[in-house]
């Protein structure tokens, strides 16, 4: 008899989701989906507003990356204003941008995918837990709670809060940098760049004893997609689109990120809230890539800063002579751009005029559209704003991070659920490792649920007694 | 002056009062004498509190609750949760970090939870009902009790 497995919800992720798996009449995995179940609508509720406060707004999608949609909506303001922002700023929202990375990696490894790492995907769920990696590990767990707080820290000495700082402004940043808070940032970058390395040594030491489960973990063929310096290095604020295929060959390269819907298109499937891009000229779902860490380093030539370069060499023995295309080496990739972080982070805050007072270029709106595009923690993140002649908004698409990742996604908890899950038996452990797979790609799944106007939709509106008052569908 | 003693006012300015944790904190700055406490103001309970934690012998944390009349400071002793692993880490509660302090630096400090009973937790921008704001003062006057007389009794040994 066919039946529907359901994990609900799927746990250490950031946001709300579940997973469906269609077994056969054999008990066997006949298809399995990836569902978004949250509805945000910043796409629509955005427009009528000024565009200056985009990057307040959108930062606000998320409590874990808001600094990607501040970068990103700043460049598309930038844009608006027809301006060059000063090179201290670029400097500036490069060193931000560094900081949301590692904090992100860090919480990603250390919190939510340590416990299958370290105490095994079968392990009873009551240890599989942050707590349990206390108990096995506790001076990993110090450096995962020490290495997020230094990504935080120095985010809040740059835009004076942790979480939403309104510092990365259209035109550049709101202050400049002092003396003070530079030297304790060089500081943290260091201990930073410390507790990282310690880090990837740790992992490196472990990680081949996961080459069985590498090969059913999202390990199959993609294009990736990322951006990359003009000269093909490690880019994250900046830069232009590269994507490759799994054999190593340049599919795309130094595109412009405002031509990015040539190469990129979306569909919409009715049983998830988040959109599915791909790769326009092989069409949809033909066009499948990949974005965030894996691509990154897939994609790059080299990374610039050298204990990231000695690890992003390192990286590339895992499958050599072509693109890693396992999705489990997400885990690894974030370590080696930790690294790339903080050392980058210091090269940033030594350089001669960090300290600059010229951080904001002013103007009003001088044209009508705007693209922004950076690299978040999980991957190219796109804002693509119109305005009216009043500088109100008209128009806003949303291509998040971890959307583009939306048909990888799928497939990887195909495959993995039809390695791991035998109807006739199921067992906990073949279910963790179906939603492991999604931890990999740690998606960040309250900013890529942004599929309104597309999808069939129904929408109770009730009294406080919950009775229903209104109903509204469109199939 | 015993300066291992961290205030932990916690709360969001936004949600009515429950700005009443980190308002009370903010206070406390200026109102405890130098040195005799570092005070803290944050949203929510973060796993990087769990070191500093670790290594005070006093913690008094500050938050709004809903058990209780609008208005209304409760005092109570925090212990360490006996299953850290129930923690979630968007929405650690105080007995959670002792343990997690326990597992990580084999030390508890002492700890007091100090709360004031909320009447409206509605948006708004750091303002408190009329019945919290008036209780914001006794929720101040305690902690500053519980500080000054653990400064005493260090003081003594």
């Amino acid at each position: 008899m066919n039946r529907t497995i359901a994990i609900e919800p799927v746990t250490r992720i950031e946001g709300h989701a579940k997973i469906t798996l269609q077994l056969d009449e054999e008990g066997q995995v006949e298809d399995a989906r990836f569902h978004l179940t949250q509805f945000r609508g910043f796409e629509k509720f955005c427009e009528g507003r000024p565009y200056r406060e985009m990057p307040a707004l959108t930062a606000r999608t998320c409590g874990i990356c808001p600094v990607s949609h501040l970068i990103a909506s700043s460049k598309a303001c930038d844009q608006l204003l027809s301006v060059t922002i000063p090179p201290t700023a670029v400097h500036l929202r490069r060193i931000i941008n560094l900081a949301q990375i590692a904090q992100s990696h860090a919480l990603s490894f250390f919190h939510l995918s340590s416990p299958d790492l370290l105490l095994g995907w079968d392990a009873d769920p009551a240890r599989r837990n942050l707590f349990g990696v206390m108990s096995e590990n506790p001076e990993l767990a110090k450096d995962g709670i020490r290495l997020r707080q230094i990504g935080q820290q120095i985010i809040e000495m740059l835009g004076g809060k942790r979480i939403h700082p309104a510092w990365v402004v259209p035109g550049g940043v709101n202050h400049a940098l002092d003396p003070e808070n530079r030297d304790a940032m060089i500081r943290l970058a260091r201990e930073g760049l410390d507790l990282a390395r310690k880090t990837y040594e740790f992992f490196k030491q472990i990680v081949h004893r996961f080459d069985e489960d590498a090969r059913h973990f999202g390990d199959f063929p993609s294009l990736f997609l990322s951006l990359v310096t003009p000269r093909g290095g490690l880019e994250h604020y900046d830069g232009l689109i590269r994507i490759k295929d799994a054999e190593g060959n340049l599919v795309e390269d130094m595109v412009p990120p405002d031509d990015y819907e040539r190469v990129i298109g979306e569909a919409v499937e009715s049983y998830t809230y988040m959109k599915f891009p791909y790769y326009k000229p092989r069409g949809y779902p033909q066009g499948m890539y990949r974005v965030g860490p894996l691509a990154r380093l897939n994609n790059c030539n080299f990374c610039g800063t050298p204990y990231a370069d000695v690890a992003l060499a390192e990286f590339h023995l895992l499958q050599e002579a072509r693109p890693v295309t396992s999705s489990f080496h997400y885990h690894y990739a974030r370590l080696v751009e930790m690294i790339y972080a903080f050392e980058s982070m210091e090269r940033l805050l030594k350089r001669p005029d960090i300290l600059n007072p010229r951080v904001r270029a002013r103007a009003r709106g001088n044209r009508e559209e705007g693209i922004g595009v950076a690299e978040a923690p999980r991957g190219t993140l796109i804002h693509h704003y119109r305005i009216d002649d009043d500088g109100l908004m008209t128009w806003m698409n949303l291509i998040i991070a971890t959307g583009h990742n939306n048909l990888a996604m799928n497939q990887g908890v195909k495959q993995v659920a039809r390695q791991y899950v035998r109807g006739e038996k199921i067992e906990e452990g073949m279910l963790n490792r179906v939603e492991a797979v999604i931890r990999c790609y740690d998606p960040c799944l309250s900013c890529a649920s942004h599929a309104y106007g597309k999808m069939p939709m129904r929408i109770t509106v009730t009294d406080h007694r919950g009775r229903t008052l209104k109903v509204l569908q469109r199939s | 002056m015993s300066s291992d003693v961290l205030v932990i006012g916690f709360g969001s300015l936004i949600r009515g009062d429950d700005a009443a944790g980190p308002l009370a904190a903010e206070r406390l700055v200026d109102r405890l004498p130098n040195g005799a406490a570092e005070v803290l103001v944050r949203h929510v309970l973060t796993p990087d509190l769990v070191e500093p934690i670790s290594r005070a012998s006093l913690v008094v944390f500050l938050d709004a609750t809903t058990d209780r009349p609008a208005g209304r400071v409760d005092e109570r002793p925090v212990t360490a949760a006996d299953d850290g692993s129930l923690a979630l880490v968007h929405q650690l509660e105080p007995a959670d970090l002792l343990a997690w302090a326990k597992l990580l630096y084999g030390r508890v400090p002492l700890c007091h939870l100090v709360t004031i009973g909320v009447e409206t937790l509605e948006f708004a921008d750091a303002q408190l009902s009329p019945a919290v704001a008036d209780g914001l003062e006794h929720m101040i006057a305690r902690v500053e009790q519980l500080v000054m007389a653990h400064a005493a009794r260090h003081s003594m040994t």
